[in-house]
């Protein structure tokens, strides 16, 4: 497949371009465009046009994305489908189209494409520089494997190697038959060795503890046993040692028995009985004393409280004894306090006389009061006083502001010019408003010079252009009046021409390849049969065989006739039989080959037949091809192009375009100079004549001669009306400061008449003010007026401390006196004691104090005799407690004498004590009982005197000994078998239902599940390590053939002969490539410059590529700028082997330097394709 | 009357197939078929049951540790102190183990003969429970025929360890159908031998519980016993009680939409995060396995290492306590568009490309018994160094055996896919 145009309709910086790739022999074509034409869109735009847009695009920065649209024409040559397909591409769910936007199938498209995906398209197809560095770098990683290499460089794919590293490292890292700690597979081998052994030693079978728990159960009984014994000997010897124990104490009771039966007849008394009787008696002595000392002492008391006295009187009347004295006591002072206030009353009225007489006031209290003036009159001088200072001080600056306005305005009626008026400044409006419109007209016309120069420059330009275009024309250059005019096919009618004249081509080649095919397979076809011909030359024939056969015969007929020459003439026979059967035998066996040589025969007559009308077609299709060519050159001539190629003529009517576009932009430049000249000469008539009008002469005549350019007229009005603003500005200043003057010395007038008004109106005021205080004299002034005021103030003061003094001291003290007498009125007639005149009574501070000493004496009297009545009701109780006890004593003694039968007190002692002693004896016995009973362990009195009445006395002390020793064996014996039994118990108890084994068996499974993992990590890495190794290996070994040889050939010639070619070195294993100079020089990859590797990939990739399309269909190889980095020579050798490329499938070479058309043109051809593209 | 009916307790069954990378919660875990029977003692004692039905399979038969028996000899300890019986029948299990016969259980524990069916009767329930225990471990006759017939004015309970009809995971050992059992005329069947529970209502009520506590990726979803209520003439009333510690769930992503992988570890985490939104309390032992056709096939395979400490940081970040990863399992394919590069394309359909011309020779590489031989003899001391490791992976198996076509099936695609993504 091949691209007859690219059309690259919206897509990128493109729209509606079209690239045209027209066949050759030399598919070669070249784009050539600076940076940033688009080189690399283009290569992006075949993959896109072929497969499919991707969803989505950074190509839609011009066209929005759902409009981006490419287009294309292809064609197979010498393959079906055999017509061009011409179509479109576009975004979404049907993006093949035909040209008028219809639906096409993507059949159409993939019958062009064969198998070949996008994928192995832009691996195989395209290649760029970034490819080819990496494809260096990946030759350089991969240079110790020529399988390696050879597969990235064929396939286009750089990440075996990496890959197959990759899994090999991790394949290591998981595992190698050599243990380390750093594989998984070990790291986790060893928890689940040491889990397996943890298990082990964890569990615990039913056997092994059956086993402990019979120990156990053996030795309970065992122990139990011992101890039944032990108990028994245990208490055998316990009766024996009891039976010891009592037998003193028995004894002992006996006899106390014995001594009670002799008492059997003394009553008893209580055991406290003895005491009961000598504490009575003492008690009895005692209380009887008592009585009569209470007796005594109730007398002498009574005696004493008859002899006090006690004052009632005073008594009832205490509180307001007591009231009476302390009003005395706050009271004692009043009368000498009263004289002193007295003194200070006249002292305060004789200073305020003093200061009357200084005003002119009288000197006697009441007239004094009379003549003080009120307080309102003497605040309304003093404020009258503070205003005089204010009004002084506003009048002086009225007088200062009006002398500074006169001044001023005088001085600006001094100024000279204020009379230089703008006279005739209506006049001179007038005429500047006229200059000013035509200014305005003139002034974007005035740099006319500068645009005549540019439009003069732009028509030589275009003259230009369109001189080079009118030179491109060629031989058929016409004038573009002329060449407009041409009648020329439509581009639509070209296409279809040119492509019926490529199909006509294609055929004609077509046609010659089947005829060269022909010749050469008849060519064989003559050669097979003339090689077998020659070597079956010995063809045994029936006559040969029938010649032989009748030999035989005649020998054996002769042999009948004569019998016996039998034996002389048998070998003879032998002889004639063998030859006659080699020969059948031989003519049997050239059947074969005569059924093979006929058939060679019949091929050769059919490759004849075949070639003969592979020349007919041959003759045919370059007929017809003829006659296209032939129709083509007539309708060329009646266009008036005669000679004119169909394929040039697109390029031609580009050129033809070019020479009509150049020949409209020279016409509109001209038509824009002329208008550009007759606006500037309007506009310098029309300032000219305004300019006289304000001048009042020509313009021109103030030195010059000539006429004045259009520049200088308009410099010449803008200086006029400028001068003429700056003068109206200034006089307008002028007029506006004068007004502003004459206002303020009117005000300053005005202010000055006021403060003198002001100042007339105090006067009167403070004349009245000074009339109302009763201050008129001589020296009343309004500077003095401040210390009369003050004097005024302190007669005021005095006055008021005379007042307070007499109402707050005096008066209040004269009432506290007179309450006192009359408090000790009242209280004389309480005691009924009337107060009389001359008495003692009269100085009530005296009669209150004695009075207070009468109370405390009736209060002291009162409290003994309280006293001693407290104490005679104590003594009568008293008495009363010792007789009762008395009484008491009496009867407690009485229950003894009773039992005694007896008053008397000796007899019944001597009772008492009989019953004591028989007390004591039954106490002892049942002491004894008691002790027998408790060393009796447990059983009961009579069971003990009967067990030990029973008892041998003599022999237990023997019975006991023996019993011991046996004793002490059963301890040790059973000492023996606790310790076993606690053995054997916690060997059970170890066995708890813990969790161990389980828990072990648990990290065993989960260990085991790591090591699952990994090895089955391991399976998958290392098979494919392995896989990948093999698999490159065995294409080494199949592909080692042809693609290193062409490729070596393509490296020498990339590297201008520098190397001579490339050759696998097998003497290492993988075998590496190497490379071998002229003179037989090895140099390994990495020896080898970047640049030659870049070399030795191209030439593998070129190498791969011829392979590929040798075998499947070829499709056009885009090479992107391939030779940038390659000084000339190499990039002539590169291109040259593109060029060789080109015969074998379409070549669109990208690149933005121009230099190498020139290059390639040189090297491949001057036939080749030069696409260029416009700048962006 | 109130009861609870488990089987196939396990005890001491350990969990298959979990590693214990460092932050899994392994240690909380191991004991996971003690701690669930545990539980299920205690909610025994809590709820109050009348008793409880153990039908077989109490341990694993090849267990040896005699301390597990002892344990079970506790537990039916804490329900005797609590005045619980409980009925223990054997199952293929118990018949095969050692313990079965050595332990000396409570009093409170009263045992189903395996020489005939015998009847055990609580008086004060007026209830009737008939068993028979397994003798040995393999017993294909059907048990069924020794039971006799249902005691009157009691409630009659079947207890019987059988697969029933057959079923594919466990070995049909005392078959019977369920037409048999509900003409025998009891009101419940408390059955065992089957992990996963079923109910069948009907003239009986037939329940498998289920077992007590899931212990590999074949048993997931929660797992317990059931507590059977019989109140009146009603059919019996059967509710799930979930004791289980550790759920198992088997996480199954269409990665097809991730392109690389880090998004195909994003994607997991979510997928995790979204199997804890229910019972987020309830520890899980989770396996993930990725499908689609998905653009990082070829990395997944060439990363598969990474892949795994991808997963293991998303569980890091939801809560290690929570989430024990099984198994990360590569069931991607390369996207359609890349098929043409499929082990299984043709090779006419890639032209003659390089990749073809590969993806041809390692077709043949299954066939070459050099390459063959050297992996085999590889594998086989790798797999010599730990000798039970090939029982616990079909794959390790049928390597172990010198099958090698399913390691070639499982690494061909990823291998091609990872070639042709050209990164």
């Amino acid at each position: 497949m091949r691209l007859q145009t690219l059309e690259l309709i919206r897509y990128g910086r493109f729209t509606d371009e079209k690239l045209v790739f027209p066949p050759s022999d030399c598919d070669f074509h070249l784009v050539v465009g600076p940076n940033e034409a688009g080189k690399s869109t283009i290569r992006r735009a075949v993959v896109e046009l072929l497969f499919g847009m991707p969803l989505r695009s950074d190509m839609d920065f011009r066209h929005p994305l759902a409009e981006l649209r490419l287009g294309a024409v292809v064609e197979s040559p010498g393959s079906s489908p055999s017509a061009p397909l011409a179509f479109h591409r576009a975004r979404g769910r049907k993006p093949l189209r035909r040209p008028d936007d219809s639906v096409l199938a993507e059949a159409a498209l993939t019958e062009h494409l064969g198998g070949t995906t996008a994928g192995l398209f832009e691996r195989m197809f395209c290649l760029d520089l970034a490819g080819l560095l990496k494809g260096g770098q990946t030759i350089l990683d991969a240079s110790d494997d020529v399988g390696q290499l050879l597969f990235q460089s064929a396939a286009g794919l750089s990440s075996l190697g990496a890959l197959r590293d990759a899994l090999a490292a991790e394949a290591d890292s998981l595992y190698a038959p050599r243990r380390s700690g750093s594989r998984a597979f070990y790291t986790a081998l060893e928890p689940y060795e040491a889990a397996r052994q943890a298990l082990r030693g964890a569990t615990v079978n039913t056997r092994a503890w059956s086993a402990a728990q019979g120990e156990v159960e053996r030795l309970d009984a065992a122990y139990g046993e011992a101890g039944a014994r032990y108990r028994a000997l245990s208490a055998q010897r316990q009766r024996l040692e009891r039976i010891r124990r009592i037998a003193p104490r028995v004894a002992q009771l006996h006899d106390l028995l014995a001594q009670l039966a002799e008492l059997a007849q003394v009553p008893l008394f209580p055991p406290e009985a003895a005491q009961r009787l000598a504490d009575g008696e003492v008690t009895l002595a005692t209380q009887t004393a008592r009585l009569e000392l209470l007796r005594q002492a109730e007398q002498a008391l009574q005696a004493q409280r008859a002899a006090l006295t006690v004052d009632p009187t005073v008594l009832a009347q205490a509180g307001a004894v007591e009231a009476l004295a302390a009003q005395g006591q706050a009271c004692s002072h009043h009368h000498r306090d009263i004289g002193r206030r007295e003194e200070e009353v006249q002292a305060r009225l004789r200073d305020a006389a003093a200061l009357a007489a200084q005003l002119g006031w009288p000197a006697d209290e009441a007239a004094l009061r009379a003549r003080l003036p009120s307080t309102l009159a003497l605040r309304a001088l003093a404020t009258l006083t503070q205003q005089r200072g204010a009004l002084a001080q506003a009048r002086q600056s009225a007088e200062e502001g009006l002398q500074r306005a006169r001044t001023a305005l005088e001085r600006l009626q001094a100024q000279p010019g204020r009379q230089a008026q703008a006279s005739s400044a209506p006049a001179a409006a007038g005429i500047g408003a006229d200059l000013a419109a035509a200014l305005q007209e003139a002034q974007p016309l005035k740099a006319g010079a500068a645009r005549q120069r540019a439009l003069e420059a732009a028509i030589a330009q275009a003259g230009t252009h369109l001189d080079a275009a009118l030179a491109a024309l060629g031989a058929w250059r016409r004038e573009p009046a002329a060449l407009a005019a041409l009648s020329l096919p439509s581009e639509e009618r070209l296409t279809v021409l040119k492509a019926e004249r490529a199909r006509l081509m294609a055929d004609a080649d077509a046609a010659l390849r089947h005829l060269a095919q022909a010749q050469e397979q008849a060519r064989r076809s003559a050669l097979a049969l003339a090689q077998f011909t020659a070597a079956t030359a010995q063809v045994v024939t029936l006559d040969d065989v029938q010649q032989a056969r009748s030999a035989r015969d005649q020998v054996w007929g002769s042999i009948k006739r004569r019998p016996a020459e039998l034996a002389e003439r048998a070998p003879e026979l032998d002889h004639a039989i063998e030859r006659a059967d080699a020969l059948v035998d031989r003519q049997r066996d050239q059947a074969d080959q005569s059924a093979r040589l006929a058939g060679l025969r019949q091929d050769s007559a059919r490759d004849e037949a075949a070639t003969t009308a592979a020349r007919q077609q041959g003759d045919e299709a370059e007929r017809r091809l003829a006659d296209f060519d032939a129709r083509w050159a007539e309708q060329a001539r009646a266009a008036n192009l005669p000679g004119m190629a169909l394929l040039d003529l697109s390029g031609w009517l580009v050129s033809r375009r070019a020479v009509l576009d150049a020949a409209a932009v020279l016409d509109a430049r001209r038509m824009e100079q002329a208008a550009q000249q007759q606006a500037e000469a309007q506009a310098a008539t029309a300032l000219k004549r305004a300019l006289q009008a304000c001048l009042g002469e020509p313009p021109g005549a103030a030195g010059t001669t000539g006429t004045i350019g259009l520049a200088a007229l308009c410099s010449r009005a803008e200086q006029w009306l400028a001068a003429q603003q700056a003068e109206r500005a200034q006089a307008e200043a002028r007029a506006a400061q004068m007004s502003q003057a004459q206002a303020e010395l009117d005000h300053q007038t005005q202010r000055l008449h006021r403060s003198d008004a002001e100042v007339a109106q105090w006067q009167a005021r403070w004349q009245e003010a000074v009339r109302t205080a009763s201050l008129e004299g001589p020296w009343m002034t309004p500077e003095s007026a401040a210390d009369a005021v003050g004097q005024v103030d302190r007669v005021r003061e005095l006055l008021t401390q005379v007042d307070e003094l007499r109402e707050q001291r005096i008066q209040t003290m004269r009432r506290d006196l007179a309450d006192l007498e009359q408090a000790a009125q009242a209280l004389r007639l309480a005691l009924g004691e009337p107060s009389e005149a001359g008495d003692a009574a009269a100085d009530p501070f005296a009669w209150a104090r004695a009075l207070q000493e009468r109370l405390r004496r009736a209060r002291d009297a009162k409290k003994e005799h309280d006293r001693l009545q407290a104490e005679l009701q104590d003594h009568a109780s008293a008495l009363r407690s010792a007789e009762t006890a008395l009484a008491a004593t009496h009867a407690a003694l009485g229950p003894l004498y009773a039992l005694a039968q007896t008053p008397d007190p000796a007899r019944l002692r001597e009772h008492i004590a009989a019953s004591d002693h028989r007390r004591r004896l039954e106490a002892e016995a049942q002491q004894q009982r008691q002790a027998i009973v408790e060393a009796g362990d447990g059983l009961a009195l009579d069971a003990l005197l009967t067990e030990h009445a029973a008892a041998e006395p003599q022999a237990l002390k023997a019975d006991i000994e023996a019993l011991d020793a046996q004793l002490a064996a059963e301890v040790e014996q059973q000492n023996r078998l606790a310790g076993e039994r606690a053995q054997a118990r916690a060997a059970l108890a170890r066995i708890h239902g813990g969790s161990e084994a389980a828990v072990a068996e648990s990290k065993r499974l989960e260990a085991l599940a790591q090591l699952g993992d990994t090895a089955e990590r391991y399976l998958h890495v290392a098979t494919g390590h392995r896989l990948l190794r093999w698999a490159v290996d065995r294409y080494r070994e199949r592909r080692q053939g042809p693609l290193p040889q062409r490729a070596s050939t393509l490296f020498a010639q990339l590297t201008l002969g520098r190397f001579a070619r490339l050759a696998p070195d097998f003497e290492v294993t993988p075998p590496r490539l190497i490379a071998l100079r002229p003179d037989g020089e090895r140099v390994h990859i990495d020896g080898l410059s970047e640049g030659t590797r870049d070399q030795l990939f191209l030439a593998l990739r070129l190498a791969a590529l011829e392979q590929h399309i040798a075998g499947d269909r070829p499709l056009p190889f885009i090479a992107d700028d391939l030779f940038v980095n390659f000084h000339d020579s190499r990039s002539r050798a590169g291109l040259a082997a593109l060029g060789e490329l080109a015969r074998r499938t379409q070549v669109i070479f990208l690149t933005h330097h121009e230099h190498l058309v020139d290059v390639a043109r040189a090297c491949i051809g001057r036939g080749i394709n030069v696409v260029e593209l416009e700048p962006a | 009357m109130r009861f609870i009916h488990t089987a196939d307790i396990h005890l001491d069954s350990p969990l298959h197939g979990l590693s214990a990378y460092p932050d899994a919660p392994a240690e909380q875990l191991r004991g996971a078929t003690r701690e669930a029977f545990r539980q299920l003692i205690s909610t025994a004692i809590e709820e109050r049951v009348d008793f409880v039905v153990i039908a077989g399979d109490l341990y694993d038969g090849d267990w040896p540790d005699f301390n597990t028996g002892l344990f079970f000899c506790a537990e039916m300890g804490r329900l005797q102190r609590a005045g619980i019986p409980a009925f223990v029948l054997f199952g293929n299990h118990d018949a095969e183990s050692q313990m079965t016969r050595s332990l000396r259980l409570p009093d409170n524990v009263r045992r189903f003969s395996a020489n005939e069916c015998e009847v055990h009767t609580i008086e004060a329930l007026k209830v009737a429970l008939h068993g028979r225990s397994f003798k040995k471990r393999d017993t294909p006759e059907n048990l069924l025929a020794s039971y006799g017939a249902p005691l009157r004015c009691h409630v009659n309970i079947g207890v019987l360890h059988t697969a029933l009809e057959g079923h594919v995971d466990h070995a049909s050992y005392a078959p019977c159908t369920l037409e048999q059992l509900h003409a025998q005329g009891y009101d419940y069947w408390a059955l065992g031998h089957v992990h996963e529970h079923q109910l069948w209502t009907g003239r009986s009520t037939i329940c498998f519980p289920g077992n007590l506590q899931g212990r590999s990726i074949r048993e997931t979803g929660r797992r317990g016993a059931v507590m059977v209520t019989i109140d009146g003439d009603g059919p019996p009333q059967v509710e799930r009680l979930f004791v289980d510690v550790l759920r198992w769930e088997h996480l199954e992503l269409d990665v097809s939409a991730c392109e690389n992988l880090d998004a195909v570890g994003r994607a997991t985490g979510q997928g995790l995060a979204r199997l804890l939104a229910d019972d987020a309390q309830v520890p899980r032992a989770v396996r993930v396995t990725l499908r689609g056709e998905s653009a990082a096939h070829g990395e997944l395979f060439q990363r598969g290492g990474e892949l795994r400490a991808h997963v293991l940081a998303e569980i890091a970040a939801l809560g290690p306590e929570r989430l024990w990863l099984e198994k990360v399992k590569l069931a991607t394919q390369a996207p359609a568009s890349a098929n043409a590069l499929d082990a299984g394309a043709a090779p006419a359909q890639l032209g003659a490309d390089a990749l073809a011309d590969l993806q041809a020779l390692l077709a043949e590489a299954r066939h070459d018994e050099v390459l063959l031989k050297e992996l085999r003899d590889d594998f086989a001391q790798m797999l010599g160094k730990a000798p039970d490791l090939a029982n616990e992976l079909p794959l390790l198996r049928q390597v172990r055996e010198g099958e090698l076509s399913a390691v070639f099936d499982a690494v061909l695609p990823g291998l091609l896919a990872r070639l042709a993504a050209r990164t």
